[in-house]
């Protein structure tokens, strides 16, 4: 059963978030690995009072099985990712 | 201004009155109270209009030797209050309805009020007589009007056909 | 010639029940406070309120919750002001006890010594006499009383509707806002049209009791303050100056009391909590705690925005938990147990046992929701993990920091609420994972919350991550049974 509050990425939306984390040199803080799955979005402007009201989290997997974190995340505004 | 914390509309008369008049700190604590029962409100401005079109056209004469200008008198209040009583139930001139029925009131409140201190041309032995029910009832009836119209127009009710426009 | 007179019990029960009405208003201004708005629906949907009194906005682009909502009233008008829920209702039910006490022993000495006469009617007659007495003040004079009683047959009605029909309505619609009696008896509920109408209920016998006090206390001046308090004071009329001077001093007093347990809640709530919470929570166990849920709500009845009381963890952990559908996260469950052990949510899912239920929930601050929740029921996991003979309770540990979290919350650290095991034997105690037929959202205590069915919300943990038995919950946290118990002095046992 699907959350309803994660929002499932586009093609597009994944392509900006990828370029994001090639241009920010983005690598897993658990294992260093750079191969980072692209997941789901999260809108976290309207339930948590410290972000602002455009901020999402996106969710990120590392692909190395031996990881001791595999599941993290990267936030970003609306204009950073979603389609104009 | 705000009832419930929400901005209402005030006409400029109003907001003068309330800012020279001394009210501030009355009007801040009415800013506590506020209620969206519309349709409460107007049919409680129309049983108290209803109740003094009753005790006016009570009095009219049958045969007592009251002057003929107290019967025509008492013949406009009735009148006064019934046009009220339609235009209060109508959605488009609800807010007319509300003035009328006001200035019916303070009428019938002034009126009794000067029966009783002063007295009536060709009715001096009125002045003096506030042991009769039914004058009482007027009064409190007019003055009770007065308020429940005072509460709309400081936001504390709202009358039909408005609502509000509440969110959280 | 006043053939019933004025006994020395009446005239004590009079002035206890005078001070007792004083305590009762101020401390339920107290409790309306925290959140005043009233509605005509069970589901207290933002907006649909009848009646507000509050200055608040809430925003449109933020979540707020009904924490944010909650006004901070004089302690002139409430007991004991700023905003203290728990010490209002804490006075407010302590003194319910004396005054219900008080009530019923005023009624049984009326029956046991005739004293009803006094107050009930044995005539259709006193109708137009009251009629008659009515037009007499309308006329500004005052009516002859009853031949050998009294009272004018006005003044006879209006006291027997407010001994036997006010009081007994308020003690009722009060009890009708209770979680446990109205779990328990759904049905009882119904009888006065819902939460939120008994609700509205409650605030109109208010205003009937301060209504009635203050023609009262007109009337008492217009019949001669001296000689009627010389009255109710001394038993006789024949000494108005005494009379006068004498309740003088006893509404000073009545004032002096307001004023000190005011100053003493602001001061030491802590000591209130205990030596009141000693005395209410002794007769919730007693009379509340054996009541079971038996709510089964239709589900057209379930709210379409279900109100919020407490914001979610504002952390980078929990946003990541979230977003990746809460894959990262483990229950611990441990302590005092057999067989410990961290769960997964998927393998709470996978546990055989899965329950739904429809149901009110009963938030302390006087709203309610009707909500479909699903998940496992508590007593299964009490199975699994197999609790120790010295577990008593059960703590629920949650991610929510409120310091961090919570602006509308006074107090530090991680949430958490104790409850006795005894409930979680209840057969609507449930570890809820879903609501309304989808994944529990993030506000609603995502991806984990108790629901206790015969309790007020608060107790209701969200966004649990551990659960620990115990033997004595004096240990944890200030040792008050939870976050709400040690920060806002709420009691720890709330079927009501």
């Amino acid at each position: 059963m699907a959350r309803p509050e994660v929002m499932p990425l586009g093609g597009s939306q994944r392509e900006r978030v990828r370029a994001r984390l090639r241009s920010e040199h983005t690598v897993c803080r658990a294992c260093g690995g750079v191969d980072l799955v692209i997941g789901d979005a999260l809108f976290l402007g309207f339930v948590f009072h410290s972000e602002p009201t455009d901020a999402y989290m996106i969710g990120l997997t590392c692909a190395n099985p031996s990881c001791p974190a595999r599941y993290t995340g990267i936030r970003l505004r609306a204009r950073e990712f979603l389609d104009r | 201004m705000t009832a419930g914390g929400h901005e209402i509309g005030r006409g400029p008369l109003t907001t003068v009155v309330m800012r020279y008049s001394g009210l501030g700190r009355l009007a801040t604590l009415l800013e506590y109270f506020a209620f969206d029962l519309p349709r409460t409100t107007t049919a409680a401005g129309v049983t108290l209009m209803a109740g003094l079109a009753a005790a006016h056209a009570y009095l009219i004469d049958g045969g007592t030797a009251d002057p003929a200008y107290l019967n025509v008198y008492r013949a406009l209040i009735v009148t006064g209050s019934l046009v009220a009583i339609a235009l209060m139930s109508l959605p488009g001139p609800a807010r007319a309805g509300w003035r009328l029925g006001s200035l019916v009131s303070v009428v019938a409140l002034a009126v009794y009020l000067a029966s009783r201190t002063a007295g009536l041309p060709g009715m001096p032995l009125l002045a003096g007589r506030w042991d009769c029910p039914l004058g009482t009832v007027t009064m409190g009836v007019a003055a009770l009007f007065l308020a429940l119209h005072g509460s709309v127009l400081t936001g504390v009710n709202v009358a039909y056909p408005r609502r509000r426009d509440w969110y959280d | 010639m006043d053939v019933y007179g004025f006994p020395a019990w009446l005239r004590v029960e009079h002035w206890i029940n005078a001070l007792f009405i004083t305590l009762m208003v101020r401390s339920g201004i107290e409790i309306l406070a925290t959140h005043p708005k009233l509605y005509g629906r069970d589901d207290s949907r933002p907006g649909s309120e009848w009646a507000r009194f509050t200055r608040k906005t809430m925003p449109k682009d933020k979540l707020y919750d009904t924490l944010d909502e909650e006004e901070s009233y004089s302690p002139i008008i409430s007991l004991p002001g700023h905003r203290n829920l728990g010490m209002g209702r804490h006075w407010h039910f302590f003194v319910a006890i004396g005054w219900v006490l008080a009530g019923v022993t005023y009624v049984a000495l009326l029956f046991a010594t005739g004293q009803w006469r006094r107050y009930i009617p044995t005539s259709w007659g006193i109708l137009p006499q009251a009629w008659h007495d009515l037009l007499t003040y309308l006329s500004f004079r005052l009516p002859p009383h009853l031949p050998g009683e009294p009272f004018d047959a006005l003044q006879k009605l209006a006291y027997a509707l407010v001994i036997f029909v006010l009081a007994p309505v308020a003690i009722l619609s009060g009890l009708a806002q209770s979680p446990a009696v109205d779990a328990r008896f759904p049905w009882f509920l119904r009888l006065w049209g819902g939460r939120q109408r008994v609700r509205s209920l409650h605030f109109f016998v208010l205003l009937a009791f301060l209504a009635f006090t203050a023609v009262h206390l007109l009337m008492l001046a217009v019949w001669g303050w001296g000689r009627e308090n010389s009255l109710m004071i001394f038993g006789h009329g024949d000494a108005p100056v005494g009379g006068l001077w004498v309740s003088l001093v006893i509404i000073a007093a009545i004032i002096g009391v307001n004023i000190a347990v005011t100053v003493w809640s602001l001061r030491r709530p802590r000591m209130v909590q205990r030596v009141l919470g000693a005395v209410v929570m002794a007769l919730r166990r007693a009379l509340l705690r054996p009541a079971t849920s038996h709510q089964h709500y239709p589900k057209a009845a379930v709210a379409a925005q279900h109100r919020v009381n407490g914001k979610p963890p504002d952390s980078d952990t929990y946003k990541i938990m979230a977003v990746h559908d809460f894959a990262p996260w483990r229950l611990t469950v441990g302590g005092l147990v057999e067989n410990p052990v961290v769960l997964t949510l998927e393998d709470l899912r996978a546990l055989n046992t899965r329950q739904s239920q429809c149901v009110l929930h009963h938030c302390i601050q006087g709203w309610s929701s009707v909500g479909e929740w699903t998940g496992l029921p508590l007593r299964d996991l009490l199975d699994l993990v197999r609790p120790l003979p010295e577990a008593r309770y059960i703590c629920f540990l949650t991610m929510q920091d409120n310091g961090r979290d919570e602006p509308s919350a006074p107090g530090e650290g991680h949430f958490y609420e104790i409850i006795d095991l005894e409930l979680a034997h209840h057969p609507q105690t449930l570890l809820a994972y879903e609501m309304n037929g989808e994944p529990l959202p993030i506000e609603h205590g995502a991806p984990l919350r108790l629901r206790l069915e015969n309790q007020l919300g608060f107790k209701m943990a969200k966004w649990i991550h551990d659960i620990e038995f115990l033997s004595d919950y004096r240990l944890v946290g200030d040792g008050m049974g939870g976050w709400r118990e040690d920060n806002v002095h709420f009691d720890m046992e709330v079927g009501i």
